[in-house]
């Protein structure tokens, strides 16, 4: 049951829009620190799906505040994946919940409510304003000021004790006072009328469901929780500490005999205050990790809740440095170097004898252990031409926990490729649009990667795909086009000056392609901001293929909208040659036998039949009906 | 005292047998005629060539939004509302709220 007088603001800080609202949002959180509530702020990367759920089960706060983007059935926060959807929504049962983001309100807050939310204010519109200055704190930017206090009054008024009701209605208020703020004194403004515009576009689409006499602040005196002696930020593993403190009322008053916790990553250990309100967690000591640790007093039937600050506290912190990085290129069954040193960040002493893990990805490729300076060597050969991605990572022990390099691309000869690697003349727009070019396989194997020539203006993120053509489109017949494998999605940043080149997608499970079957490589990408994001083609040596599609999962099949003649596009694929092993497909039917089969459209007889078949994608038929 | 903010008696009101009439060009009787009609009807057109208008005249802002597209220039305010898209009606419709506001306005409420 979510707790009262508990709230968690989500506070983005991706884009120049999420930084502004950013530093809208600290004055939602310097109001509830005011009025003594139990605050958790998810900050910048803490902004992000995982870290924002496993807050809401650990703390439980009632009330959720967010800022971010987002659409009719979606809220982001400092990535693209969403934080909640119309789908995933159900750690918001028993809280009430503010989102000022677009046009949630449509379908996100329908289903909050449904999955057992208490109350949901948000926005059925694309949430609007108007700014000269993005650096700035919109309180204090003359355009700005009114969109964001407005908004901020609806979580202001929950924190200041109002029901939804309440809040709405304030919130609404607030909207008015600017707008007449614009009408009156502001007026001789060059903007007032686009000002006041946009502010009755956002009252307007204030939206609020669910119970309205809902309040997130519990009813009882104050409490303050003071912290005498706080946990340190770094510790040796299992070095004692003490945190320590005294809980009273808001006039300093001593509560003794109550109960307080403290609470160290969802953990709970139990004390008493004494005589003059002071607790004590004496002696403590914790295994290597991160640890986010409070004290709090849950309240009780006089007195409310109250908590510390959280403490973030690294114990047995480590850092794996490198020194001498892998090439970036190198032959097959050519031997290179990786290594560093790992080291005690509290000390700077190199650690010796600690493993010393490299990856390719998922995959780990060797072992090592560290010398008595705490330096590491890997000796690395691949024997196969391939992409790889690698790091080298120290997997943690009780004493120091783990860490690990960044990624280093590295190309392993010249693996085999189909497709086009010469930069066409003509160029296309990616923004919203699937593209793809249509080549053969020459041989059998696993597709590890495909590279794309892409010009790049500003920010976004691209993915490729491949898609087996059973049969190719035509200007009269949509094909068979199927997805058999997605790439990772890379975000690039051009800025100012935009950049071109060959860029590289790695399969994460490298899909299986046979000698002479046709496949479409296929592009994709979202931009950001208005920005650009171009692929080359052509000139007349082929087909490319386009579908005008908003950037989500790839659609399969493939079904494009246009096809033009005008040629392929950049863009190839690398495999690994492999002997793909065969199944046996069995088709049996049942009341009836005799049912025609067909496999990749060409007949292998009727039920029961067997057909031998190399690992990948295929397509069986039986006919939806047939005569008896 | 509310006031229409600068620059808007310059747009038009009311399309009156297919012209589009400011609150300037209106003499006085049939402004107050007008606004004393319990409903105004204006056409998409009209608060699209206010707009128009309001560009050319500099005081139309590029507006940012937590949605995409998350920035729309004056121009491409204008050339969605031209194209009536899904964004444009949504402008249209800010536009017409606008002009609501301001009828209220002139009529001293």
């Amino acid at each position: 049951m979510p707790i009262l007088s508990r709230m968690l603001n989500i506070m983005p800080y991706r884009c120049r829009y999420c930084v502004q609202g950013f530093k809208a949002m600290v004055h939602v959180s310097d109001e509830a620190r005011k009025a003594g509530l139990f605050l958790t702020e998810m900050m910048k990367e803490q902004a992000e799906k995982t870290p924002v759920w496993e807050a809401l089960a650990r703390d439980d706060p009632i009330f959720v505040n967010g800022f971010g983007h987002g659409n009719e059935d979606t809220y982001t926060g400092n990535t693209e994946t969403p934080i909640f959807t119309s789908t995933e929504c159900d750690i918001l049962s028993g809280r009430i919940v503010y989102l000022q983001s677009c046009l949630t309100a449509i379908g996100l807050g329908p289903a909050v409510i449904s999955i057992g939310g208490i109350a949901y204010g948000g926005y059925k519109v694309a949430w609007t304003w108007i700014t000269t200055d993005f650096t700035a704190d919109p309180y204090e930017e003359w355009y700005a000021e009114g969109f964001f206090r407005s908004s901020n009054e609806f979580p202001i008024a929950l924190i200041q004790g109002g029901t939804v009701r309440v809040a709405k209605e304030r919130c609404i208020e607030q909207y008015n006072s600017w707008i007449n703020i614009w009408e009156t004194t502001r007026s001789d403004d060059p903007q007032a009328a686009a000002v006041i515009k946009w502010l009755i576009y956002d009252r307007d689409g204030l939206a609020v469901l669910g119970n309205e006499d809902a309040a997130i602040v519990a009813i009882g005196i104050p409490t303050i929780m003071q912290v005498e002696v706080s946990p340190p930020p770094r510790l040796r593993a299992r070095e004692p500490f003490t945190f320590s403190g005294a809980l009273t009322d808001t006039g300093g008053n001593p509560l003794p005999g109550k109960s307080v916790n403290l609470v160290i990553n969802g953990t709970i250990a139990t004390t008493t205050t004494d005589g003059t309100g002071r607790w004590a967690f004496p002696d403590m000591g914790l295994d290597a990790g991160i640890y986010l640790i409070y004290v709090e007093f849950r309240g009780d039937e006089v007195y409310a809740p109250g908590r510390t600050i959280s403490y973030k506290v690294d114990v047995g912190p480590s850092a794996i440095q490198v020194t001498v990085p892998p090439p970036s290129e190198v032959g097959v069954n050519e031997h290179f170097s990786f290594g560093g040193v790992l080291s005690d960040v509290i000390t700077g002493a190199g650690l010796p004898s600690k493993e010393v893990n490299l990856w390719d990805g998922t995959t780990l490729v060797s072992t090592t252990t560290t010398d008595a300076d705490g330096r590491w060597l890997l000796d690395v050969v691949f024997d196969v031409a391939k992409r790889v991605t690698l790091f080298a990572e120290f997997p943690g022990d009780p004493e120091f926990h783990k860490s690990s390099t960044p990624n280093y691309r590295v190309r392993v000869g010249k693996p085999p490729y189909f497709g086009k690697d010469t930069i066409g003349k003509f160029t296309g727009n990616l923004k919203g649009t699937l593209a793809g070019s249509i080549f053969t396989a020459p041989e059998s194997g696993r597709a590890t990667a495909i590279i794309a020539y892409q010009q790049w203006f500003y920010r976004g993120w691209n993915k490729c795909a491949i898609y087996r053509v059973l049969r190719p489109p035509t200007h009269d017949d949509p094909g068979d086009v199927r997805l058999i494998g997605v790439t990772e999605e890379r975000q690039w940043k051009a800025y100012p000056e935009g950049r071109e080149g060959w860029m590289e997608y790695l399969f994460p499970d490298p899909p299986p392609i046979q000698a002479g079957e046709r496949y479409m490589l296929v592009q994709w990408a979202k931009e950001e901001l208005g920005s650009d994001d171009n692929f080359k083609f052509g000139p007349w040596d082929g087909n490319w293929y386009q579908k005008d599609l908003d950037y989500n999962d790839f659609p399969d099949p493939f079904v494009p909208y246009s096809i033009q003649g005008t040629g392929l596009i950049s863009v190839y694929c690398e495999y690994i040659p492999e002997i793909l092993p065969e199944h046996t497909l069995k088709v049996e039917s049942s009341p009836i036998s005799g049912v025609p089969v067909k496999v990749d459209d060409t007949s292998i007889g009727v039920t029961p039949t067997t057909k031998k078949l190399i690992e990948g994608a295929h397509k069986v038929e039986v006919p939806d009906e047939v005569e008896t | 005292m509310r006031r229409l903010p600068k620059g808007e008696e310059t747009l038009p009101i009311v399309e009156v047998e297919g012209r589009f009439l400011t609150p300037q060009e209106l003499a006085r009787e049939h402004l107050r005629a007008i606004l004393a009609l319990p409903e105004i009807r204006v056409s998409d057109e009209l608060l699209i060539e206010r707009v128009r208008r309001r560009i050319a005249q500099g005081r139309e802002p590029t507006i940012y939004r937590l949605g995409f597209p998350m920035v729309l220039t004056p121009v491409e305010q204008l050339r969605h509302m031209e194209m009536r898209d899904e964004i444009g009606i949504q402008l249209i419709e800010a536009e017409r709220k606008l002009l609501e506001e301001e009828l209220t306005i002139l009529r001293g409420g």
